[in-house]
This record gives structure tokens, C-alpha cells and sequence, in this order.
């Protein structure tokens, strides 16, 4: 987590947005979790379902997918240190192509 | 031989024939897992490694069922040595692909035959469901190896595969669809469908306070969804 702090505040002034799924967790897990973790990106609460989960075929947790500007899917993968250089990759690419 | 010769009742099969053995020695070996689960800490070691000489005497004798026992208890029963499971998984799977599959059972040695492709290896195992693919007479058997081999050759990092892989869950879809096999063939293209440049699909989400949003109202920037649990 906190490494996702630091995510969020690197990229704070760009077009980036952190969309966490929780999945799993009752409601009171969920809401001490938000709070111990200092979680102050948008999160999503699915309870004990899991239909966001399962529309990306989530085999295994975390699971981290990025997308595009376009609304593509650019990477996947259970680590979030390795999705630090892809999205720094596409938020230079949208820079340059706005200008 | 000749017209003439007396008449003789059909032969009554055999009860190892019938695949009786098998299914009572099963029977036994089933009852005993039952008690071994139904033990408290005390069980001692899985029935499976006790009942393995009687089930790999039937298959030495040839019986398939006894083979496929063989194969999915190996690990459980600890009886084959690490070095040595490669081969008898090997020989084990040429037996059952080669000559038992048009049998109703042999989706089980499909499936078996997925769970070892870290033993075997990505070339026999492929090879073994081609077999499959060329010999057998039962469209659920043929849908079966179809689907894991299409499934192993899409998922490759050989890339030469791939188009493989697709021809074969093609040709379910196509030819195959009444088998129960369709099912899996549409799990794997809903797992296509959100891979690696695929266009995401939107969802609607909710936190807890009753935020609602919706992914689209993302697009024009780069969103990272993060799939977790506090567990």
C-alpha cells in the first residue's frame, strides 16, 4: 500500500487515476483496512461478490491492469512495482501526442 | 467352426472384462478414504499409498481405469519417486491415449494429462492430445483434447502455437459445439477478451459511502485497476 501511496502522489498533477477493487473483505474488514492503509484513492467495494473481479478474470490476488488512455489493456500482472515504468510510459506517450 | 458344429452360449465376459476388478477394488479404496477423512489426527498416511500395489497390478494387467487411478494419485500417494515420475507419468499417458480414448471415462485422463504439463512437458503433452485428436470416435473425447491443447498452445510462450491453439478451439465451436466442452471454450474467450490489448470492458463500481462511478468516465486518462483484498 504503501507503495500505491506513492504512485498516486508521483502522478498526482497528471492524467492518472488509481481505481482500487476490493473484493472479498466484510464491511468492517474493509472499512478498518481503508483506514490503517490511509487509502484515499477510489475504491470500489464489491462485498462478497465479486462481478468486477470476474468480468477481468482475476485469478489471483493482487491483480493490477492498466489501461490507456484509449481504453485499452496495456499491461497486467500481480505486482505493482512492476507497473511503475508502464505507466510512466503511457503518460508520456498521452504528453506528447497533446501537444 | 462348421455348420454343424454344436451350439455353444455366448461367452459370459470375464468380470476383470467388465471392468468389475476395478470397480471393486475402487469401491474399497473409497470406503477406506472415507474412514482415513473421517479419522481424527491420528489417520497415519492417505489410503492411496496402501491400495497402489493392487491398483498398479491391475494396470500392469492392462486395465485403464486402474492406469488413470495410477496417474491422479501419484502425487497424493508419494509412492513413485520424484526422479522417476516423469516416466511413469509418460508411459502411463501413452497406454491411456493411444488405447482407451473412446472410453466414457477418459475425461479424467484429459484433464490429468493438463494437471502434468509441468512434468511432461509442453511437447508430449501436446503430442499425447494429438493422439487423442487423430484416434478417437467420441466427439466429448475429441472436444476434450481439442480444448486443453488449443487452451496450452494459445497460453505458449512457443508464439509459432498460437495460430494452432486457435484452429482447435475453433473447430469446437464449430463442429463440437453440442459437446459439454462449448462451456470452457467460452470461459477461455471471455479470459481472452480482457488480456493484453483488448479493449477493457466497462463496469459500473460503488464504494462504500455509495459513490457511484463508472470506468468510461476514465477515458482520456491512463487508469491503473488495482484488485485487492484487506485478507
Amino acid at each position: 500500500m504503501p507503495h500505491l501511496q506513492a504512485l498516486v502522489e508521483r502522478h498526482e498533477d497528471e492524467p492518472f487515476v488509481l481505481i482500487g477493487v476490493n473484493t472479498g473483505d466484510s464491511p468492517e474488514e474493509y472499512k478498518r483496512g481503508l483506514e490503517t492503509f490511509n487509502v484515499t484513492w477510489l475504491s470500489a467495494y464489491q462485498g462478497a461478490e465479486s462481478p468486477i473481479a470476474d468480468l477481468f478474470k482475476v485469478e489471483g490476488y493482487p491483480t493490477y491492469v492498466l489501461i490507456d488512455a484509449e481504453g485499452k489493456i496495456r499491461s497486467r500482472g500481480h505486482s505493482g512495482e512492476a507497473m511503475d515504468e508502464p505507466i510512466a510510459k503511457l503518460l508520456a506517450e498521452l504528453k506528447a501526442s497533446s501537444k | 467352426m462348421g455348420a454343424a458344429s454344436a451350439y455353444s452360449p455366448p461367452e459370459v465376459p470375464s468380470l476383470s472384462a467388465m471392468g468389475g476388478e476395478y470397480d471393486e477394488l475402487n469401491a474399497e479404496y473409497t470406503t477406506a478414504v472415507t474412514a482415513w477423512e473421517e479419522a481424527e489426527d491420528d489417520a497415519g498416511a492417505h489410503p492411496s499409498a496402501a491400495f497402489w500395489p493392487r491398483f498398479a497390478a491391475l494396470s500392469t494387467n492392462g486395465n485403464g481405469e486402474a492406469k488413470l487411478w495410477l496417474v491422479s494419485n501419484m502425487r497424493a500417494a508419494k509412492v513413485v519417486k520424484t526422479e522417476n515420475r516423469k516416466q511413469e507419468l509418460y508411459s502411463l499417458f501413452r497406454d491411456l491415449t493411444s488405447e482407451f480414448n473412446d472410453e466414457n471415462w477418459f475425461g479424467g485422463v484429459l484433464t490429468n494429462l493438463a494437471a502434468s504439463l509441468r512434468v511432461l512437458g509442453e511437447e508430449s503433452t501436446l503430442k499425447f492430445y494429438d493422439v487423442v485428436i487423430a484416434e478417437t470416435i467420441e466427439d466429448n473425447n475429441l472436444a476434450g483434447a481439442l480444448y486443453f491443447a488449443g487452451y496450452i498452445m494459445k497460453r505458449s510462450e512457443t508464439e509459432t502455437l498460437h495460430a494452432r491453439g486457435e484452429a482447435y478451439l475453433a473447430r469446437i465451436e464449430k463442429d463440437l459445439a453440442k459437446t459439454t466442452w462449448i462451456k470452457e471454450v467460452q470461459d477461455l474467450r471471455a479470459w481472452e477478451a480482457v488480456q493484453v490489448g483488448q479493449m477493457a470492458p466497462n463496469f459500473d463500481g460503488k464504494t462504500i459511502d455509495g459513490f457511484e462511478f463508472d470506468l468510461a468516465e476514465y477515458r482520456g486518462q491512463v487508469v491503473l485497476l488495482d484488485f485487492y483484498g484487506f485478507w
